[in-house]
């Protein structure tokens, strides 16, 4: 006897909705195939229904917002691909409902088709919903049933029957098939999923990319330009300049240019940015980028130009500083010729 | 000579009898691989045919039967069983890996000294002992691929490169991971030599096209076998978004090796070895990994890094010390080994920047792990490259110098257990039991058509026995669930002590009243072994 049927027999369980969680696509989009009993299910999900048939042996209802999306009425068929295993199956919505849960974007089917998709044996289910006056009894139910569940819900503190606690987030995963361990996150989809998510991130996030990608544009200029000087550096110290007063030259060059060249930058950008934008929006991660004057922010995008260009200016210079007068002059670096590895070891 | 000749034999000795000690644990294959491979050859030798059959348990092993092919012949001629006498003459040809790396440690160093300490490495170094005890086809591959590398490098001579040449027609058939590093560092090598004499302007198309006909290009010919074979694993590594990644991650390191053709130039006054090196950052991002790994599983459905293989790491990192320093002394040197190494290096590191960036599953971490081994003859020569410099350093001071050597000795031991004791470091067992081997015997004598037990003895079943076997015994049990579909089940007593193995996840753990009430319900036809580590065949009843 499965666990789900002895918790089914018990009395202070009211509801008992054993799932089967997969994972599949529809149209190249993510979904959520569960495999339920119906009428537990959608009276624990207090689901309204909205058309179609909600039971039978053979179903699959569809979330109002899953329909929605994909689409779907009362007697399309779909095709879903296995979610563990290399299956695929064409179901008939049989009728759709709607829910206040995340269950409103999946797709319900009977349990012999989520075994099918998910490879998943009988009388094994990857979750177990029951609503029970008596969380206690559960709990001593579950102890005495020598049962490995991880058991939380509201008015519960989360509990590890006969288990270790997971090591992070069991959610439908390919572990679930199994039951092993935690389902390990994927931190990087993770990341850029929930990133990408918000307003804030996305902005940041562009503006640092941007900044990044104009630094290394001035550094690389900046280099080129100081390249052809380095042999002035040279001169210069070999004729008693201090390190110090080199550095305060290059800045005096440096911050009018940067000025100059900050400020006629960003409003290029700007204006360029208005002329294109009735035909060119500028989407990010979905979020279309406006364009409007704002004298912080213009002046801020000048201070930061200025900064980069006097860091770059001072990378460059420590560089050259550190070679001695003679290879600036000759723009050679005295480098010492290459010594064989066997004489080395020999000594 | 006589001097080089002890050396080695001192070398082969210490090899040997660390690679011998498996048999302390079990007469029988130290592998689970190890039974597919001798069952393929057992029946070579009883049919005297080679032939796949796609239904086989073994038909994997099948498709690559360079080994089986071999210990048929070899088990033949010498009158020998193909189960039981492998894992006592697989150590005799694996332990001669100590002479390639003898070699290229004296190439090296030019002293004997490197030698011995790039042989020592091998001789004990935990990870490679491992694969090279086991009876495995890596195990072979691990011997061959540097003989092919080297004499590749030393192709001017026609004859070494005809030898190259035959021994990358026959690696295909060994061991399809093997042959396709071979190739990348034959490759890399292709690529060092070439931009070399790009620069000295000294190239010919001629030389280009003879070297890639004769060493990258014969990539092909295994990649047609494989199609025709069907290889598993093949369609993950060709997919296309695979194949790009692939290529985008030969491209980066084809860009990133060719300026190291040449020494790097070291300005007057560095010097030649600095702890602040970019040659640090490698082994401290494995390091990272390894420690990132023990806290939550990096790849999914594997098992975390074990406890036990942290009392390793120490030993580990001196050895990765040792590493990074003879690095930068090859890099910043003239040497006849600097190409040799990069290439030996670059291959490796190529799939294993591929399997992270690939997927953290299971495939991912499998290609991490098996490609870390063949670094092992690279690191033996930038160990011993180092180990010589520290040597020539403390000429001064003998207790320095035998502190060093206890350092390298101690280190090496300390390493072991990766090899002895597998189960506490990576959480995989890799020993059979005769008891255990006897109770899946009984399971064929009893007529057994489906049994259910834990991956290691599942597997073992299926690949020896021919047994339709299924691992998912332990998981029914901690789940409560009902089994069925089998007629009977094998149980070990240390399910409750040390887990039920279901590699590559971590193992799963069963209370003692769990298996007794299995046990119960269900009728005990044979029992073995003492108690608390029982072995229980059981019909299942339900």
């Amino acid at each position: 006897m499965s666990l789900a049927s002895n918790i089914t027999k018990s009395e202070w369980a009211k509801t008992v909705s054993p799932e089967i969680l997969g994972l599949t696509t529809l149209a190249g989009n993510p979904v959520v195939v569960r495999a339920v009993d119906p009428d537990a299910f959608l009276r624990l999900e207090n689901a309204t229904h909205l058309s179609g048939a909600m039971a039978g042996s053979e179903f699959a209802l569809a979330g109002e917002h899953l329909a929605l999306r994909f689409g779907l009425v009362t007697g399309d068929t779909v095709t879903v691909a296995g979610a563990y295993v290399p299956r695929i199956a064409f179901l008939r919505i049989t009728g759709t409902f709607r829910t206040e849960s995340a269950a409103n974007d999946e797709l319900l089917v009977d349990f012999g088709m989520g075994r099918f998709l998910t490879g998943l044996g009988p009388l094994n289910y990857h979750s177990i919903r029951v609503r029970t006056p008596n969380p206690a009894a559960l709990l001593r139910f579950l102890d005495g049933f020598q049962a490995s569940v991880h058991v939380s819900g509201p008015g519960l503190v989360r509990a590890d029957i006969h288990s270790d606690p997971p090591s992070d987030e069991r959610l439908a995963n390919a572990i679930l098939r199994t039951g092993l361990g935690g389902a390990p996150r994927d931190y990087l989809a993770t990341a850029v999923g929930e990133a990408t998510t918000s307003v804030r991130v996305v902005a940041y996030g562009i503006a640092v990319l941007l900044g990044i990608l104009v630094a290394f544009g001035v550094h690389a200029v900046q280099a080129r330009a100081f390249a052809d000087r380095i042999p002035a550096v040279g001169v210069l110290r070999a004729v008693g300049a201090s390190n110090g007063w080199m550095r305060r030259r290059l800045l005096v060059e440096t911050l009018p240019f940067s000025l100059l060249a900050g400020a006629i930058g960003a409003l290029v950008g700007f204006f360029a940015g208005k002329f294109l934008l009735p035909q060119v929006n500028v989407v990010v991660f979905g979020h279309q980028v406006p364009i409007v004057f704002d004298v912080v922010t213009l002046a801020f995008i000048v201070l930061l130009l200025v900064a980069v260009s006097i860091g770059s200016a001072l990378v460059l210079l420590r560089g050259t500083l550190r070679l001695r007068p003679t290879e600036s002059i000759r723009e050679t670096i005295a480098v010492e010729p290459p010594r064989s590895l066997e004489a080395i070891l020999r000594g | 000579m006589r001097t080089d000749g002890a050396i080695v034999a001192a070398l082969l000795c210490l090899a040997l009898g660390a690679r011998l000690v498996p048999l302390t644990f079990s007469p029988l294959p130290f592998s689970i691989d190890g039974f597919a491979l001798a069952r393929i050859s057992s029946n070579i030798a009883a049919g005297g045919t080679w032939r796949i059959d796609p239904a086989d348990a073994n038909s994997y092993n099948q498709k690559l039967p360079g080994f089986s092919i071999l210990w048929s012949a070899a088990s033949q001629v010498g009158g020998l069983s193909p189960l039981v006498h492998v894992q006592l003459i697989l150590p005799f040809l694996t332990c001669t890996t100590v002479l390639v790396a003898y070699l290229l440690g004296v190439k090296a160093t030019g002293r004997r000294l490197g030698g011995f300490v790039a042989g020592l490495f091998l001789a004990l170094f935990g990870s490679f002992l491992l694969l090279t005890s086991a009876t495995a086809k890596e195990s072979i591959g691990l011997l061959v691929f540097p003989v092919a590398v080297l004499l590749f490098r030393e192709r001017e001579d026609a004859r070494k490169r005809a030898l190259a040449v035959v021994l990358l027609l026959f690696l295909p058939f060994l061991h399809s991971l093997t042959t396709f590093l071979t190739l990348g560092m034959i490759a890399a090598l292709v690529v060092l030599t070439h931009r070399l004499a790009l620069a000295r302007g000294r190239f010919s198309w001629r030389a280009l096209v003879l070297d890639v006909v004769t060493g990258p290009a014969l990539a092909l010919g295994a990649w047609v076998y494989y199609v025709a074979v069907d290889l598993p694993f093949l369609s993950d590594v060709l997919a296309p978004a695979a194949f790009v990644l692939f290529l985008a991650v030969v491209v980066l390191l084809t860009a990133l090796i060719a300026p190291t053709a040449r020494p790097a130039r070291s300005p007057i006054g560095r010097r030649l070895v600095a702890p602040a090196a970019k040659a640090i950052l490698p082994p401290v991002l494995g390091f990272v990994l390894l420690l990132g790994n023990a806290s939550t599983n990096l790849f999914v459905g594997t098992a975390t890094t074990q406890t036990a293989f942290f009392q390793v790491l120490p030993a580990i990192g001196l050895f990765a010390a040792f590493a990074v320093a003879g690095f930068q002394l090859t890099r910043r040197t003239t040497n006849r080994t600097n190409d040799l190494v990069v290439s030996m290096l670059v291959a490796p590191v190529a799939l294993i920047v591929f399997g992270f960036l690939h997927g953290l599953d299971p495939g991912g971490l499998l290609l991490v792990y098996r490609a870390f081994d063949f670094l092992d003859y690279a690191l033996a020569v930038l160990i011993a490259v180092a180990f010589v410099a520290a040597w020539k350093g403390l000429a001064r001071s003998r207790p320095a110098r035998a502190l060093l050597t206890t350092a390298l000795v101690v280190s090496l031991i300390a390493t072991t257990p990766m090899a002895w004791n597998t189960p506490a470091v990576f959480g995989v067992q890799n020993v059979t039991t005769s008891e255990e081997f006897h109770a899946l015997a009984v399971l064929g004598s009893l007529g057994a058509r489906n049994v259910t037990t834990d991956q290691r003895l599942a597997d073992l079943g299926a690949m020896w026995f021919g047994l339709h076997a299924n691992s998912d015994l332990p998981l029914k049990l901690r789940d409560n669930a009902t089994v069925s579909g089998a007629d009977y089940a094998l149980v070990l007593e240390r399910w409750t002590m040390v887990g039920a193995q279901i590699h590559p996840a971590p193992n799963v753990f069963l209370s003692p009243s769990t298996i007794a009430r299995f046990l119960d319900a269900n009728r005990v036809a044979y029992v073995s072994g003492p108690l608390g580590d029982r072995i229980f065949v059981v019909q299942v009843l339900s």
